[in-house]
């Protein structure tokens, strides 16, 4: 074990004075161009700089990422969760700010974005964008001022790495883990199990 | 890694709320809708959901410890880059979880405090020794795949937040697994040693894993609440047949023999003998086993067990030690970011 | 070919410098999972420990293929005076936030220019493989110089344990100039220059401390003075590899 893990442990009585947790941040992170933001997780942190700093190096090493967007979780206003899918309505109008505009298309989903809408108020801007995002699917609609949105912006930085990253990720196993099987289990036998670990297991 | 199927016993549920709003509320779970954090619900239901985040979040930063002591000896640059990101996901998990708990209601400072001074738990496979890398491998392989059997049932789930975040974690739970198999794989394949290593620790872990699903479950389950709202989903004794069923075939095939072992006060193997109960029964297709030691269970979930006084220790010298960082970087409530 | 062709080879050497830096360095930071000051930077810093550790099996992988040896033969098979790591990776962090942050934004620091250089040789795969390091580098020295201005300007306390850890380490710090080979000391052509480098990465310290309100002498080693990049390592590098290849040690085996 490692010399900071196998110290002595010994405490004084009382712990050090709580701290307060910091804001709460939403991400969401973008595999490739043109595609919409999709909900990837939360992170805590004092302000916007360090909330995308955090994400980038979580987040944004989960899977391919080439962008990531926060906002505060305090800026989201977000509508009804539908059991149907939402009816569009006729809502029109396109005076006051800009609000993006994110759609979930089933409980328990992640949101992702679709656009943005003008509005005056949260309100109106979930009528506006339920008119103009809620297609066959969108159980919800969540807005969030375009002002507060933050983004990686530093274009010269990368996020998902170049070098090889298999290490990582299940797939990097699965030609290993069949070739060393083979020496245990007959093919058929393996293919089986492998099979029943997607379907029922995994 | 771990999913929340512990026993958290339950608090009192004294449910004393609008009828209509409840009725309404259960039928929604029993037509498969997912509760949102707009929703009403139950206030019993909102404790018990945190009760059941907090649980697996110190679950997640908990169990990164066992195997975190191993980073710094993995044994070649592929194995110390896959620990350290397989280390680092449960962090991450924790850091999920310690979110969807400060929804309903609690601080993360508050969590983190009442872990290290004991007022909550954690699950119990994390109060074990690691004394080998096979023990390493045999946690990825056994502990990481009870989870994911676990997590998926949980995935189930009623909570909207919770079964957003267990999806997420479910998705990198399966480079665990895969990784931890390719060790065991590699070690029952090589020398002497290395399969003597991999039994050794396959020795200390088939016990703790059969306990991941926890005890048995109330005869009623079915109607007491935390199967009533659908936060699980399965009974604790049908997850760990299934789990039987898939690993005990796969251990013996590799060469691994399935024994029942006495162990010491450190949680080392002293005594051992083949488990001749497992057959498998051709007709329901399920292997029976021998139970797993439940007495040792309970004695190790009330904090006797061989590294719980460690373990919460490594905690609390983090929270400690990372106490001026903290205060210096702020809450961001009134403070203007620096330049960066 | 063999470890000893690898070790006199002058090229090698530089590029031995800057891949045991990283492994040093990834390999001690990673020893923080799970225990680091905040969740979301334990996340990070582990991030940027995985970055160090695949930056030097590149790096390892290049000598490989060049010395007909394996990547983990040259990480974990060496004899301790043949890493080239500099003295101020090893030096142990305590368990103290302050040293272990500002060791790495040093030795970042230096990797960056290091890199830089090497990615312009007249070496195609060496110089390829150093430009795919480039950018990833520059996340870890922004991040890191960031935190040492957040730490270093956020309160009396984390300015006061900032001041102490950049006193502990600048006299070390110095010794990630060290050439890590006699024929290297006896030209100029430290790869690219030497004074040059050090002149490069002192500003952009000083650049970063000054906001940070900290302030450190930071000065050019005497190039003779010998260190860890000429193997002479601190006793406690001894400790660190036996930690490092306790495993394989134990057990040698040809796969794990």
């Amino acid at each position: 074990m490692s010399k900071v893990r196998e110290q002595d442990l010994t405490f004084g009585d009382s712990l050090p004075d709580p701290t307060p947790d910091a804001r709460h941040w939403v991400i969401y992170t973008m595999k490739r161009e043109a595609a919409p933001y999709k909900w990837a997780g939360y992170v805590d942190a004092p302000d916007a700089s360090l909330a995308l700093q955090f994400a980038r190096e979580h987040y944004g090493l989960d899977e391919a990422c080439i962008g990531i967007i926060a906002h505060e979780h305090k800026d989201a206003s977000d509508g009804v969760y539908s059991l149907d899918p939402l009816k569009p309505g006729n809502a029109a109008g396109d005076d006051g700010d800009s609000w993006t505009v994110f759609t979930l298309e089933k409980r328990g989903g992640n949101h992702q974005s679709a656009g943005t809408v003008n509005a005056p108020d949260a309100k109106i801007a979930i009528e506006r964008a339920t008119a103009a995002f809620a297609g066959p699917k969108v159980r919800s609609i969540r807005v969030v001022p375009t002002a507060r949105i933050h983004e990686t912006t530093e274009s010269e930085l990368i996020i998902w790495r170049t070098h090889d990253m298999n290490y990582k990720l299940a797939k990097g196993y699965a030609k290993d883990v069949r070739a060393k099987w083979s020496r245990f289990r007959d093919e058929k036998t393996y293919e089986q199990y492998r099979k029943d670990d997607i379907a029922k297991h995994f | 890694m771990s999913g929340a199927a512990n026993p958290v016993s339950p608090p009192d549920i004294t449910i004393t709320c609008d009828p209509d709003k409840l009725a309404e509320f259960e039928q929604r779970i029993a037509d498969g809708v997912l509760i949102e954090p707009g929703d009403w619900m139950p206030d019993s239901y909102r404790a018990l959901m945190l009760r059941m985040a907090e649980h697996h979040a110190n679950s997640e930063i908990v169990g990164a410890l066992p195997e975190g002591e191993w980073i710094t000896r993995a044994p070649s640059m592929l194995r110390k880059l896959a620990l350290i990101a397989k280390v680092q996901d449960e962090v991450g998990h924790g850091q999920m979880l310690y979110r969807v708990s400060q929804e309903l209601g609690k601080s993360r400072d508050d969590m983190l405090r009442d872990l290290i001074t004991g007022k909550t738990k954690y699950h119990n496979c994390f109060n074990y020794p690691c004394p080998t890398w096979g023990d390493i491998a045999m946690i990825q392989w056994l502990i990481d795949g009870a989870a994911i059997m676990n997590q998926k049932t949980l995935a189930d789930g009623a909570y909207g937040p919770y079964v957003r975040t267990m999806n997420r974690i479910n998705m990198e739970e399966a480079f665990h697994f895969k990784s931890g198999e390719d060790m065991v794989l590699t070690l029952m394949g090589g020398t002497k040693g290395q399969q003597i290593m991999a039994q050794d620790a396959f020795d200390r872990w088939w016990p703790i894993a059969l306990m991941f699903f926890g005890p048995a479950d109330k005869p009623n389950a079915e109607e007491l609440p935390a199967m009533k709202w659908r936060m699980k989903t399965e009974r604790n004794d049908s997850l760990r047949q299934r789990y039987v069923n898939r690993f005990a075939p796969a251990a013996m095939d590799m060469g691994l023999v399935i024994h029942v072992c006495e162990k010491d006060a450190a949680g080392l193997v002293t005594s051992k003998r083949p488990d001749e109960a497992i057959a498998l029964d051709e007709d329901t297709g399920n292997w029976s086993f021998t139970q797993p030691d439940w007495d040792e269970f309970w004695r190790v979930i009330r904090g006797n067990g061989p590294c719980n006084a460690h373990r919460v220790a490594l905690r609390r010298l983090s929270y400690e030690q990372g106490a001026w960082v903290r205060r210096a970087i702020g809450t961001g409530a009134v403070a203007t970011p620096p330049a960066a | 070919m063999t470890m000893q062709d690898m070790m006199k080879d002058p090229l090698a050497n530089i590029v031995l410098m800057h891949a045991d830096d990283k492994l040093m360095l990834g390999h001690m930071q990673s020893d923080w999972t799970g225990l680091a000051p905040i969740l979301e930077e334990d996340i990070a810093a582990s991030s940027m420990s995985q970055d160090d550790l695949s930056h030097a099996l590149v790096l390892f992988d290049a000598l490989a293929q060049r010395f007909g040896l394996s990547a983990d033969d040259i990480a974990f098979e060496r004899d301790a005076a043949d890493y080239r790591c500099c003295d101020l990776v090893t030096v142990p962090d305590d368990f103290n936030w302050a040293i272990a942050l500002m060791k790495r934004w040093f030795v970042a620091t230096f990797t960056a220019l290091g890199i830089d250089r090497l990615a312009t040789i007249d070496d195609e795969d060496l110089a390829q493989r150093c430009r795919r390091l480039i950018p990833e580098q520059a996340i870890h020295v922004r991040h890191l110089s960031e935190w040492v201005i957040r730490l270093g300007s956020g309160t009396d306390e984390s300015n006061r344990r900032m001041q102490e850890a950049l006193d502990a380490l600048a006299p070390a710090a110095s010794m990630l100039f060290e050439p890590p080979d006699q024929s290297i000391e006896s030209t100029e052509n430290f790869c690219c220059g030497r004074e040059e480098m050090f002149e490069q990465w002192k500003s952009q310290c000083e650049r970063t401390l000054r906001e940070a309100n900290l302030s450190a002498t930071l000065t050019l080693s005497p190039r003779s003075m010998a260190g860890g990049r000429r193997g002479a390592h601190a006793d406690h590098f001894a400790s660190q590899l036996a930690e490092m290849t306790d495993v394989r040690r134990a057990e040698p085996a040809p796969a794990w």
